[in-house]
């Protein structure tokens, strides 16, 4: 586990500003990995976290909300729920049938353009997919999946 | 397969349900498989919205306890799996889960700002229900043993939505020493502590095959460690509950008494909006104190439901008691 501070924090903070407008973050951000980061919000002290974390096998902490790739920053599919009043930007209106295959876990023939997009339906907010402007591709994980 | 209760399961429960009216009800029903329920996850969704969603796909829904609408129980026969892949469920918009098992929170009743050890966490029921309960604040530390468990655990608190929860893999003694030596203290504890299942046989009939007195004395043992480790780590005045979804005394009240004769400790009222019954207070040769008749038993046949135990213990002071004292008989 590791505290994710100041100049770090700011930089994940403003990509995602930029990516999908979101821009109040109050949790401490966490990174377990390279590339996963977590968000907790409890009431831990720094200190303690850092304590607990020498004495215990922490497995993890906090909600995993986003995954650093080298073409952007993709939330999680809870990452997506957690922060859905905020979200305004890359936002892509699914009907009820492509809501069903993108449950199911199957990319969705759309033409947009390159970018991470939400994907969401009426009022529910879906997940998080890679448009590569002819297809968006899946993310919603396996075990969460709608079984054919 | 059609699984049978042991000859001494039989006689066991006897003793405990003495009326013969009320032993052949317990029987019939657990020959029955109980009604599904779910717990609306106030996270991310209220009952009432919940509720429109779930009854627009033609479910028939129940709200069966006053004061906890987010308590639903599923009165349509649905698909095989069915609960597990709706949308809603996808979502995190609600969690499925045994209304008897929903109690020990109740009782508990975890706040905001509190620091939580769940000591058997896993697959979550207790600590997604925490976490609702303290609206995502304070913290709760989930700790289990196995990495299987604990990576179930771990996908029920994403798909949750929770933040505030820490997960660790100890063995659970082994964990409470460690915290102890770092002299870390806990608001409240739930020891939901591994058992012998008896009452899960309506959906778990397996149970009668591995069932024996001497796996009842083996955990009661590990349960008394369990139990006594946690209960070191609360503030004092502060309280911890201790469930099982199992009928044996030994399990039980057993456990609740080796806490009673080695600390300081007070056993508190609680109001389940459910039926149950007090504990009891002796057990063969056994004599527990009267104190345990605050302690609640839930039987299948009382809800049909499930059954389980539980009982609070508040903790008055850091101090131990070293000889037996004198039961309050």
């Amino acid at each position: 586990m590791r505290i994710i501070f100041g100049s770090e924090k700011k930089r994940i903070i403003k990509q995602l500003q930029e990516q999908f407008g979101i821009s109040k973050i109050p949790h401490l951000f966490l990174r377990f990995g390279k590339e996963k980061i977590r968000a907790y919000s409890g009431n831990l002290s720094i200190e303690e976290l850092k304590e607990l974390d020498k004495t215990l096998r922490i497995e993890t902490a906090g909600l995993y909300f986003a995954k650093q790739q080298q073409d952007g920053i993709r939330l999680t599919l809870d990452g997506v729920q957690l922060f859905k009043p905020q979200i305004t930007k890359n936002i892509l209106e699914l009907t009820g049938e492509q809501t069903q295959q993108w449950l199911k876990g199957n990319d969705l023939d759309i033409q947009t353009s390159k970018a991470f997009k939400i994907l969401k339906n009426q009022n529910e907010f879906l997940g998080c997919g890679k448009s590569t402007g002819e297809r968006i591709t899946n993310f919603v994980p396996k075990e969460r999946r709608i079984k054919n | 397969m059609n699984y049978k209760p042991k000859q001494l399961f039989i006689e066991r429960m006897s003793l405990l349900l003495k009326d013969r009216q009320d032993l052949d009800k317990f029987f019939e029903t657990v020959k029955t498989k109980p009604r599904k329920s779910i717990r609306v996850n106030t996270l991310k969704i209220q009952p009432e919205e919940l509720i429109i969603k779930l009854k627009n796909k033609g479910w028939k829904l129940k709200q069966p306890c006053e004061n906890y609408p987010e308590i639903i129980q599923i009165q349509s026969e649905l698909k095989p799996g069915e609960l597990g892949t709706t949308k809603e469920h996808i979502l995190g918009h609600y969690y499925v889960q045994e209304i008897t098992s929903m109690m020990p929170i109740i009782a508990l009743q975890p706040k905001p700002n509190d620091i939580l050890l769940d000591l058997c966490a896993s697959p979550g029921s207790k600590t997604t229900q925490s976490t609702a309960s303290m609206q995502n604040q304070g913290t709760i530390i989930a700790n289990d043993v196995s990495m299987s468990r604990i990576s179930i655990l771990s996908t029920n608190l994403e798909r949750i939505g929770a933040t505030n929860t820490i997960i660790t893999r100890h063995d659970g003694i082994q964990l409470c020493n460690k915290l102890k030596q770092q002299k870390f203290q806990f608001d409240k504890i739930l020891v939901d502590a591994p058992c012998s299942g008896e009452g899960n046989i309506r959906v778990s009939p397996r149970t009668y095959l591995e069932w024996s007195e001497g796996l009842l004395k083996r955990l009661s043992n590990k349960q008394k460690k369990l139990a006594s480790s946690a209960f070191q780590l609360l503030k004092p005045n502060s309280e911890m509950i201790y469930s099982t979804c199992t009928h044996a005394p030994e399990e039980n009240e057993e456990v609740i008494q080796h806490l009673i004769d080695n600390f300081n400790i007070e056993i508190q009222e609680i109001k389940l909006p459910i039926k149950s019954r007090p504990g009891i207070t002796k057990w063969k040769n056994k004599i527990f104190s009267q104190k345990l008749k605050k302690a609640h038993r839930i039987y299948p046949h009382d809800n049909n439901m499930e059954g389980f135990f539980l009982c609070k213990i508040k903790k008055l002071s850091d101090k131990t008691i070293t000889k037996s004292r004198e039961r309050g008989i």
